[in-house]
């Protein structure tokens, strides 16, 4: 199988879908040699006991969450997010691309 | 300026808040042609913020307590009607909408937000080399980078462009540019300010803080700053967290170093300063106690598996949908591919491709999740040190400033950089970065952390030396 560095050409590619990033292939050697060094910097982590620590995967739920309030509509706030939005109509609807095909 | 030199000016009368103004402006367009610090300079906005403060005060209206002083933010922080682009194209054009919390808190207290400054790509770097708007450069030699991801704040500032700035810290992104411009540099405790508006690189890492000419400086903007905000479950309120600055008595402050941080990584000239300080601390009474936390080795290894892992998750966000940049394409899903690969740099890119991979089905267990078990272990540990010393001291950077270009297409050397940042950030605790003399005409910084919470110890600390060195 062809690598790259110590990834595999394969493996980069799901990599890449996962990440969504499509990299140039005149690119690909090279970031492939970044990950794979910076992984192997990173595994020095591997076999190191730490002792009794607590389960990293316990999240406290936080009790003091704000009120769930409707804010009053702002048309200076509303006027800057249509304006960032990449697809506006004159009547100000979004618009974006059809997520299924118009032939189904 | 310092702060209090500005408020003592517009009070007495000798000068209006807009001849402050108009006098870092005039800086600014001398200087930063040749520094590149600022990505965007809001001249007009200033001069009519001044004027307000100016007719307030002829009103005899109370100021706010930072009534007439310009400060620069850092283009990743929300300022409603400007550019935030976080030094990105796939953000190239969009504007804010709302304010984040730290700015309505600077305004609120009447300071002048005078401008934008560079940063590496969504602080994606340690050298704002990453940024689309180009390289910044250090003020102390032109020729070397000013540190980063904070590179532009700092520049600013060492140049004295503004008196104080703001940044991000995530890995050390405001006490590195700090250390390597020859200025001061503080993270506060994790939730002590609010990220609310912050554009987020790593939730659990990143935290704003102020950049300036002095510990003084520091300590006003954080008191602006900082308090519990709703819009940001992580912040916290500390009780009159910043005391007001008096003669400090430094006997019997117990100083940790652990032996870590002085290894033979460090450069041997950066070494001797930073020995220096503490010689000077000893030398008045405190005490230096050796520490050795095995742990702290690994820590850089820690943060390049949690940082990469949350910025592969925040970034997802960015992909032509919704703001920011587009680059069309026929469906929906090459538009995503596209407009990402048009719109992220090489480093960013390979920060998600690195984040995904330790996330990945098959490596998450041996990757993020032995890395987050062992970021417990350090704060553990970092705690247990704190119950024995009152502050830890060390080097910020393990070098001085380098040349442009010299790490770009090296990001293990490039990522050694923050070795001794990073903890911080990791632990959730207070670090600040004093400057402490020169090596090879560079400026060194020393690095002082504190118990969560005890942000007045490190900045009293960091006081004394700035007195005393």
């Amino acid at each position: 199988m062809e690598k790259l560095a110590n990834m595999t050409k394969s493996e980069f590619e799901i990599l890449m879908e996962l990440s969504a990033l499509e990299i140039p292939t005149d690119r690909r050697e090279k970031l492939g040699e970044d990950i794979s060094s910076i992984l192997s910097y990173v595994n020095k982590l591997q076999g190191i006991d730490f002792g009794d620590v607590a389960d990293p995967r316990d999240v406290s739920v936080a009790t003091d969450l704000r009120a769930d309030d409707i804010k009053e509509d702002n048309d200076k706030e509303r006027g800057g997010i249509l304006k960032n939005f990449p697809g506006v109509t004159s009547d100000d609807l979004l618009q974006a691309e059809a997520v299924l095909p118009r032939d189904l | 300026m310092m702060i209090k030199d500005i408020k003592k000016h517009i009070a007495d009368g000798t000068m209006s808040a807009r001849e402050v103004v108009d006098s870092y402006i005039e800086r600014i367009n001398k200087s930063d042609a040749s520094i590149g610090a600022f990505v965007e300079v809001y001249e007009g906005d200033a001069r009519v913020a001044a004027d307000a403060i100016d007719s307030a005060n002829k009103s005899g209206e109370s100021l706010g307590a930072l009534a007439g002083v310009p400060i620069a933010i850092k283009d990743n922080i929300s300022h409603v009607g400007k550019s935030v682009t976080a030094g990105s194209r796939v953000l190239e054009g969009h504007v804010s909408t709302y304010n984040a919390t730290v700015v309505d808190a600077l305004q609120s207290a009447g300071a002048i937000i005078i401008g934008r400054t560079n940063m590496d790509e969504f602080a994606c770097g340690s050298t704002t080399e990453t940024s689309m708007y180009g390289v910044t450069k250090n003020p102390v030699d032109i020729e070397r980078v000013p540190g980063g991801s904070s590179g532009g704040s700092a520049a600013a500032v060492a140049a004295e462009m503004v008196p104080v700035a703001l940044g991000s810290d995530t890995g050390g992104s405001v006490r590195q540019p700090a250390s390597l411009c020859g200025v001061y540099g503080f993270k506060p405790t994790y939730g002590a300010v609010s990220r609310y508006g912050l554009l987020a690189m790593a939730s659990s890492l990143d935290q704003i803080g102020p950049l300036a000419t002095s510990v003084e400086d520091l300590a006003e903007v954080v008191r602006v700053i900082s308090g519990n905000d709703p819009n940001d479950l992580t912040s916290h309120s500390y009780d009159e967290p910043f005391p007001e600055f008096g003669p400090m008595d430094v006997k019997g402050l117990r100083i940790g170093v652990p032996v870590q941080f002085m290894s033979d990584a460090l450069d041997g000239e950066v070494s001797k300063c930073v020995a220096d300080s503490l010689k000077k601390f000893e030398s008045n009474g405190a005490e230096i106690v050796e520490l050795d936390i095995p742990l702290l080795d690994a820590a850089l290894a820690m943060y390049y598996i949690v940082m990469p892992a949350e910025v592969s998750s925040n970034l997802n966000r960015y992909d032509g949908l919704q703001y920011g940049r587009v680059t069309p394409a026929p469906s929906i899903a090459e538009r995503v591919l596209s407009t990402r690969r048009d719109g992220f740099g090489d480093e960013v890119k390979r920060r998600i491709l690195t984040g995904t991979f330790v996330l990945s089905s098959g490596y998450v267990d041996a990757y993020y999740k032995q890395a987050v078990g062992a970021r417990y272990a350090l704060r553990n540990e970092m705690d247990k040190a704190f119950k024995n010393v009152d502050v830890i001291m060390g080097p910020t950077s393990p070098t001085v400033a380098w040349k442009i270009g010299e790490k770009f297409d090296d990001p293990i050397t490039m990522y050694l950089s923050d070795i001794y940042t990073v903890v911080a950030n990791l632990a959730g605790i207070p670090a600040l970065s004093v400057p402490c003399g020169m090596a090879n005409g560079l400026p060194v910084g020393l690095q002082i952390m504190g118990a969560r919470g005890n942000d007045a110890k490190v900045l009293d600390a960091g006081y004394w030396l700035e007195k005393n060195l």
